[in-house]
C-alpha cells in the first residue's frame, strides 16, 4: 500500500485543534480527549486510501472521531431514546419557548448548558454552529438524514436557551 | 421584484430556513425566504435567535491541542522512521560539554542529572506502555481477533518503522486481538494485543531502544533469559533488549502466566 500523499498527512495536522476541541467537547476529560484524538489520526493514515480526494477532508477526520468516540468511549446509550423522542418535535414547537440567549448568562454558564446536552445534540450544534459544517457535512459525519439534523439543532437550540434561563433564575 | 414569486407561508420557511442561515439555498429560493422574512416578525425572531446562539458559541474560548499530544500526532505523520540514534555518545558528549563550560561544581551536578536520564528515559517508556496497553485492551476486548496478521503487521511497519516478527500473529490458541503503531514516550512503537481464550490481554511494545539502560536490578531468570519484570499500575511488565530494539510487554496476566508467556515468544523471536 503507498503512502498516504504528503499533503494528506498535511493536511490532516491542520485539524488538529479543531479536533481535540470536538473530542474534548465529546469525552469531557483532556486525557480521553488526547487518546481520542491519536485514535482518530491513527486510523485516518491507516485508511487514507479510502478517502476519496475532491472531498471534504475536514469532515471525514471529524467522522472517523465521532464513530471512534461512539464505538469505544461512549458509556450511557441510552440517554439518546429518551431525548431523540422529544426531538420530533418540528419548530413549531420550539416556536414558543424561542427567545433570546439570556443576557447574564456567561460563557461558563455556556458551556455547562452544552455539557449537559445529549451527545446527538451537542454535537449537532457545534459541527453546525461552530465548526461551520454544512448541513449535508454534517449528516454524513453522524450518519442521519438531513431533516434530523435540522430537527435536532432545534431541539439543540431550545435546551441549551432553557437551561441558560433556568441557570438565571437559580 | 421582476418575476412572479411565491409566497412562503410560516411553517414552509421554518423546513428550509436553516439551510436559508447558512447560505445553501438557491435564488430564488433565498429571495422567498428574504420576503417572507421582511413581513414576519416571528420568522425573523427565529433567525436571530439562531444567530446570537451561533455567536456566543463562536466566542467560547476554545482550547489548543496540548504539546504532547501534537508531537504524537506529528510521530505518526512522520512518513520515514527516524533511524535510531545512539544517544548514550551524544548525552555524555553533552554533559562533559557542559561540564567544561559551566565549571567544577555545577558541571558535576548536571553531569550526575544526565547520568539518571536513561533511567528516567526507561521509566516513562514503562509508564507510557501501561497507559497505552489499558486502551489498547480496552479497544481490543470489543474486537474480533484480527484476521489477516501480516497485512496489518506491513501497515504497522509503514507506520511505526518497526517490523513486527511473525510470532505476534499469534500462536495455537494465543490470538492475536490488535496490531497498531503507537507511541511511547515520544518513541514511534509497534504494538501487537494478544491472548489466550477467556484471559487478560498481553500487549508486546516493540521500540528503537540503544539509549534505553537494562538496569542491573529487578532482573528474574526464566529459563535461560534475564528480562527484567516488575509491577507497574498493577500491571506485570517484562522489558528486554534484542538488537537495536526494546520490547516490552505489559499483561494482565499474574506472574507465572506472565513468565510463561515471555518464554513462549522470546524462544520465538
Amino acid at each position: 500500500m503507498p503512502d498516504p500523499a504528503p499533503d494528506f498527512r498535511d493536511q490532516a495536522l491542520t485539524h488538529l485543534d479543531a479536533l481535540y476541541g470536538f473530542a474534548l467537547s465529546l469525552t469531557r476529560r483532556a486525557p480521553d480527549a488526547e487518546d481520542l484524538v491519536q485514535e482518530t489520526y491513527l486510523r485516518a493514515f491507516r485508511f487514507a486510501h479510502r478517502f476519496q480526494p475532491g472531498t471534504h477532508l475536514r469532515a471525514w477526520l471529524f467522522q472517523i472521531l465521532r464513530n471512534t468516540f461512539l464505538t469505544f468511549y461512549r458509556r450511557d446509550a441510552r440517554e439518546l431514546a429518551v431525548l431523540d423522542k422529544d426531538a420530533a418535535d418540528g419548530p413549531e414547537e420550539a416556536w414558543e419557548a424561542e427567545g433570546a440567549v439570556p443576557s447574564t448568562a456567561t460563557a461558563v454558564d455556556l458551556e455547562r448548558a452544552l455539557a449537559e446536552l445529549p451527545e446527538e445534540f451537542r454535537s449537532v450544534l457545534l459541527l453546525a454552529d461552530l465548526e461551520g459544517f454544512t448541513l449535508g457535512n454534517i449528516a454524513e459525519i453522524m450518519d442521519t438524514p438531513v431533516g434530523t439534523v435540522k430537527s435536532r439543532l432545534f431541539r439543540a437550540r431550545r435546551l441549551v436557551r432553557r437551561r441558560l434561563s433556568d441557570y438565571g433564575r437559580a | 421584484m421582476a418575476g412572479p414569486e411565491r409566497t412562503l407561508d410560516c411553517p414552509e420557511v421554518w423546513e428550509v430556513l436553516e439551510e436559508y442561515r447558512r447560505g445553501e439555498l438557491a435564488a430564488d429560493a433565498t429571495a422567498a425566504v428574504g420576503a417572507h422574512l421582511a413581513r414576519c416578525p416571528a420568522c425573523r425572531r427565529l433567525l436571530e435567535s439562531a444567530d446570537a446562539l451561533a455567536a456566543r458559541l463562536r466566542a467560547l474560548p476554545r482550547p489548543a491541542a496540548p504539546p504532547t499530544l501534537v508531537q504524537a500526532v506529528r510521530a505518526l505523520a512522520a512518513p520515514a522512521p527516524a533511524p535510531p540514534r545512539r544517544r548514550p555518545a551524544r548525552w555524555l558528549a553533552a554533559a562533559a560539554a557542559v561540564v567544561v563550560l559551566a565549571g567544577l561544581a555545577g558541571g558535576a551536578l548536571v553531569w550526575l542529572r544526565e547520568r539518571d536520564r536513561p533511567a528516567a528515559a526507561l521509566e516513562a517508556v514503562l509508564e507510557s506502555g501501561v497507559a497505552e496497553h489499558r486502551r489498547i485492551a480496552m479497544l481490543a476486548e470489543g474486537s474480533p481477533d484480527v484476521d489477516d496478521p501480516s497485512a496489518l503487521f506491513r501497515e504497522v511497519e509503514r507506520l511505526s518503522g518497526i517490523p513486527l516478527p511473525p510470532v505476534f500473529a499469534g500462536t495455537g490458541d494465543l490470538r492475536l486481538r490488535d496490531a497498531r503503531a503507537t507511541v511511547l514516550a515520544g518513541r514511534k512503537s509497534a504494538a501487537a494485543a494478544l491472548r489466550y481464550p477467556s484471559s487478560p490481554i498481553t500487549t508486546y511494545f516493540l521500540l528503537p531502544g540503544e539509549d534505553l539502560p537494562m538496569p542491573s536490578e529487578r532482573r528474574v531468570q526464566i529459563d535461560q533469559y534475564r528480562p527484567y519484570m516488575r509491577r507497574v499500575s498493577g500491571y506485570n511488565v517484562i522489558y528486554w533488549k534484542q538488537k537495536n530494539l526494546a520490547y516490552l510487554m505489559v499483561s494482565g496476566l499474574d506472574a507465572e502466566g506472565c513468565q510463561k508467556l515471555f518464554l513462549t515468544m522470546r524462544r520465538a523471536l
